[in-house]
């Protein structure tokens, strides 16, 4: 059963009592909350999704509220909780769906050491991934949206999880948070992709998520083979430049890029040390989706290339 | 103390490093500290030689030397000892106390 299915029998209408249970990657959610405009986007996010009405084993159990007292009518707002815990201030009640998954990927970054954990973002192609770690403003969620919609299946736009012993990259696809220049960006370059709302003055700017393609959401737990580790840095007007860099450069630049590495101590270690082994690593440089995707898709169709 | 030739140097728990070698370039990850850090191929013999024994500094410019065919002139004793010192700071080799 889906998460559409679940809304088409009205299962969620009424405040979803019991909460809804959904998967997301790997990880089961389970989120109660009787504010319908979140329940709504959800469903249009994530309508594909597996959604189950029986008992789970629950990673994540989430509840956004409304508080009580003068708070609930006047500048209303929304609260998180995760267990038992509300580890954020309260966000404007219009702010709702952004703090939801704002929420979830805090969750996800602090509870989930079971991965190592990249900031990255992931797509595959003919079963090889390409890991994209960055910092925010980096353009990472652009560029990932660019090519989730141009040839590779979205593994996620936020996380590189690195399954054990394995070595292989976990999906995790989400709807993907644009902020501020990016989503006019996105909006000329793809107009097949579907925006949700705008979210503005939010605490990281305005944000409009992009709804993930119903492929990636179907294939959230088919694992992909780490190939490529790019770094990417958006320079307005600078060609694209994809340059090999030395794997101790890599590694010491995804050992920081890591939301999880020290906590994992020799596991992470190992780990890393066994991925930057499998993968080719570059820097890229670049402005232009009509340059750089042609570049990424050369390499990834070249096999795998000799690094420095 | 890191450019007195007879002081003697030991690994600090050398059982506890893991190594990636990335071709010139060598990563530890100590356990002993949780850090990780990035050598180069110098100061990774360095540990190499001390994960095997205690040597003074003498001894181990020497075999340093020798192993990559440079001249025992005060520049490389300097180097070497310049080496040891920060390896020192990072807590992965300490002086022998009698």
């Amino acid at each position: 059963m889906t998460l559409a299915d679940l809304a088409a029998a009205g299962a969620l209408t009424g405040g979803a009592a019991g909460g809804v249970c959904f998967r997301t990657g790997p990880f089961i959610t389970r989120l109660e909350t009787r504010f319908a405009p979140v329940l709504s986007l959800l469903v249009r996010f994530y309508g594909e999704t597996e959604a189950f009405t029986t008992p789970q084993i629950v990673n994540f159990n989430i509840a956004l509220h409304r508080p009580l007292g003068p708070r609930r009518w006047w500048r209303a707002q929304m609260r998180f909780r995760i267990e038992d815990t509300e580890p954020f201030e309260p966000y404007p009640l219009s702010h709702s769906y952004p703090l939801f998954e704002w929420g979830l990927n805090w969750s996800i970054a602090t509870r989930s050491n079971h991965y190592l954990m990249l900031h990255a973002g992931v797509v595959e192609r003919a079963g090889r991934a390409l890991i994209l770690p960055a910092v925010p403003g980096s353009g990472k969620s652009t560029l990932s949206t660019a090519l989730a919609f141009r040839g590779w299946r979205l593994l996620s736009d936020e996380f590189g999880l690195i399954e054990r012993p394995s070595g292989r990259v976990m999906p995790l696809p989400r709807a993907i948070p644009l902020k501020n220049r990016s989503i006019d960006v996105i909006r000329a370059y793809l107009p097949e992709a579907e925006l949700g709302p705008r979210f503005d003055k939010t605490r990281k700017g305005t944000v409009c998520h992009v709804r993930p393609p119903d492929d990636c959401i179907r294939r959230q737990q088919e694992t992909a083979e780490p190939a490529w580790i790019v770094f990417p840095r958006y320079v307005e007007g600078h060609p694209t430049d994809l340059i090999p860099i030395p794997k101790s450069l890599a590694f010491v630049r995804l050992a920081h890029n890591s939301f999880n590495y020290r906590v994992l101590g020799a596991t992470g270690f190992e780990q890393l040390r066994a991925l930057i082994g499998r993968c080719d690593c570059y820097s890229l440089t670049y402005s232009e989706f009509d340059s750089v995707l042609p570049a990424l898709a050369a390499m990834a169709d070249g096999g795998r290339q000799q690094g420095p | 103390m890191a450019d007195n030739a007879s002081t003697q140097w030991q690994a600090i728990r050398p059982e506890l490093w893991i190594w990636a070698d990335w071709e010139a370039d060598y990563g530890i990850y100590d356990g002993g500290t949780g850090e990780t850090h990035l050598l180069s191929e110098l100061p990774a013999e360095v540990l190499r030689q001390l994960s095997r024994h205690v040597m003074t500094a003498a001894a181990l410019t020497a075999n340093l030397a020798s192993l990559c065919e440079v001249e025992m002139a005060p520049a490389w004793t300097r180097k070497i000892g310049g080496i040891l010192s920060e390896l020192a700071d990072l807590e992965l080799i300490e002086p022998v106390r009698l």
